[in-house]
């Protein structure tokens, strides 16, 4: 049963990833200018040699079915193609720019937890008062706001009016990266043993955590309320009670730690719009990581690079649901069945 | 809030007077504020020419730049133009594009969930594999990868976010047919020799209708939020257009005039603010098991 059960999985998954390669040379065809006239010059678009060999060299001169298979052996061996900005392969790039979007996701991740749980808990032990309007607020404003507005709102205030943090950017512009080892800057300047470098890195990473966090802490806050009002109500919480045992302790201890699994799953689910928020984020806080990279790359009609990132955070979610699938099936039984 | 005004005139079209009135002691206040922010901005978009104190493209080389004041409300842009009613007039580029987007991925969308439920089988797999994948792409970074294809511009824009939404709906419409299908009435239409078609259009759809309305409305929000961002990077319209988030991208760089920025991100937070409790109310009214707390 078991068996079947992730056999089952691992088929979708593969037609899933199957399906994105369609998707991104579907979309890579849908350019209806001479693709050739992003590459070369105005002059060589006209001479029919070096078409011809751009042609060839790219296969645009077999039919499409060939095309697509010469272009899925590229993507199974890694290669992306080259970028037309930065003229490099895909792949390179986004290997450089990746772990300063994680390092942003995960700041601001921990940001939407260390504020959204406390919130979602305060909305459900003080059920329809005061805290649980504010909570209402925060997570009506969130979703409400445009995130690269917020963005500005907060570099405004933050950096410009009260100077309290830095302006855009990773680092100080004075500091240079730490060398690379991991590629995440908070790990690389500790390792290099530059507390400066780390701090200044610190000091640059906390407003864009705090404005991504928040734009995901809403939901955060939401589903801790509804499942910890859930649990509340739960036989063993009232036992828990009965045994005359303090609220901070049933709450916190008991029903709390049952609230928080659905917040975990919510949070995963919600990868997606966090890598969406991370796009934007990244373009208002001059933010090195993917989502500027993907920017400049669609701005620039550069659809190698901007496919390359669609198709790799599509790669990443398809895979990040399949291990949460897999764990589901393998934790509860109950799963596997339907 | 006068609890004694019936809220909008849709019900009677979508849930029944029954659900109406089961909702209306309550007290919908959600409803009754989405309704009214909502058709405030489609009156400015109608009216904008009517409302808008000066022209929204017009250059004044003298005035750029203002801070607020009793001639500029809302100040001036780098241009010299009055923000204030650069921000009526881009109700009418965001607000129809996003009511747009939302209406064509519904009707699209829902058509091939309907025939993805109703048909099952391969079909089904097929077309939900299909939705699958598209679902895969944050949505945001998949509609850069259209537009950038396409090329810039609002229609481009438009048109790869229709592209990226229509699967949302499929998902949704496949579920509720598959719930109303297995209702005993359909059997009975069926039994009674109805065609496929019709079974499907004029008894199954009716039923399913509710939530994909909810979603619908709060959708509209979401792709107002969308439109902006892609203006915003510089992927949807073009810069003497007043696009809200064209005009808050023109304010990035300068923070001694907070005012450039500060004013459309304001329009665009109150009118999905708007559609946001509209399709909360909407979502009471036809559905008030769900209702929460």
């Amino acid at each position: 049963m078991l068996l079947t059960y992730l056999a089952r999985r691992l088929v979708l998954a593969a037609v899933a990833l199957f399906g994105v390669v369609v998707v991104a040379f579907l979309v890579a065809h849908m350019v209806p200018a001479d693709p050739l006239a992003v590459v070369l010059s105005e002059q060589a678009t006209k001479d029919p040699a070096i078409r011809e060999a751009y042609m060839k060299r790219w296969g645009l001169d077999r039919s499409v079915p060939e095309q697509f298979v010469a272009y899925l052996t590229n993507v199974l061996r890694g290669d992306l193609g080259e970028s037309f900005t930065t003229r490099r392969p895909v792949l390179r790039d986004l290997q450089q720019f990746i772990p300063a979007t994680i390092e942003l996701s995960l700041a601001a991740l921990l940001v939407s937890a260390l504020f959204g749980v406390p919130l979602g808990v305060g909305a459900a032990v003080r059920h329809n008062r005061a805290v649980d309007h504010v909570a209402r607020i925060v997570s009506l404003v969130g979703a409400a706001s445009p995130i690269f507005w917020t963005g500005l709102l907060a570099l405004y205030l933050f950096y410009y009016v009260l100077e309290w943090t830095p302006g855009p950017g990773r680092l100080d512009t004075h500091l240079t990266l730490p060398p690379v080892v991991t590629g995440f800057v908070l790990v690389d300047s500790l390792l290099s043993g530059d507390l400066e470098l780390f701090r200044s890195a610190v000091r640059h990473l906390v407003l864009p955590a705090l404005v991504l966090g928040w734009f995901i802490m809403g939901i955060v806050a939401r589903t801790t309320r509804s499942a910890l009002l859930e649990v509340l109500a739960a036989d063993y919480v009232r036992t828990a009670r009965a045994k005359g045992l303090g609220e901070g302790v049933v709450v916190g201890l008991h029903a709390l730690r049952n609230a928080l699994i659905p917040v975990i799953t919510v949070t995963g689910l919600n990868f997606a719009s966090l890598l969406s928020g991370a796009v934007l984020t990244e373009t208002v806080f001059a933010w090195p990581g993917i989502g500027r990279y993907a920017v400049t790359a669609s701005t620039r009609l550069d659809y190698p690079a901007i496919l390359g990132v669609t198709m790799v955070t599509a790669v990443i979610y398809i895979t990040v649901n399949l291990v949460v699938d897999i764990l589901y099936g393998v934790l509860d039984p109950r799963i596997r069945v339907s | 809030m006068a609890d004694g005004a019936q809220p909008l005139a849709v019900p009677g079209a979508l849930g029944g007077l029954a659900v109406a009135r089961k909702a209306w002691p309550r007290g919908n206040t959600a409803l009754l504020v989405g309704a009214v922010v909502v058709g405030a901005w489609l009156l400015v978009a109608v009216a904008a020419p009517l409302l808008a104190p000066q022209s929204p493209v017009d250059l004044d080389v003298m005035n750029r730049l203002e801070p607020p004041s009793l001639q500029h409300l809302f100040g001036t842009d780098e241009a010299g133009r009055d923000i204030f009613s650069r921000i009526l007039y881009g109700a009418r580029i965001t607000i129809p594009t996003a009511l747009g987007v939302i209406a064509i991925a519904t009707l699209v969308g829902g058509a091939v969930g309907a025939v993805a439920g109703y048909a099952g089988g391969r079909v089904d797999e097929v077309l939900m594999r299909v939705v699958d994948v598209v679902l895969a792409f944050p949505s945001i970074l998949l509609a850069m990868a259209i537009t950038a294809a396409l090329g810039l511009g609002l229609r481009h824009a438009m048109l790869a976010m229709i592209l990226v939404w229509w699967p949302e709906f499929s998902r949704l419409v496949r579920g509720q047919v598959l719930v109303v299908g297995a209702n005993d009435f359909v059997l009975a239409a069926r039994a009674l020799g109805v065609p496929a078609h019709r079974v499907l259009l004029c008894h199954v759809l009716p039923n399913a209708f509710p939530p994909v309305v909810v979603k619908s409305t709060l959708d509209i929000g979401n792709a107002i939020i969308l439109t902006a961002a892609l203006s915003f990077i510089g992927l949807g319209a073009v810069p003497p257009d007043p696009e809200w988030g064209a005009m808050i991208a023109a304010g990035r760089t300068k923070f001694e005039y907070w005012w450039v920025a500060t004013f459309p991100g304001l329009a665009i937070l109150s009118v999905v603010l708007g559609f946001n409790f509209l399709g909360d109310g909407l979502q009471d009214l036809l559905n008030p098991r769900l209702r929460r707390d």
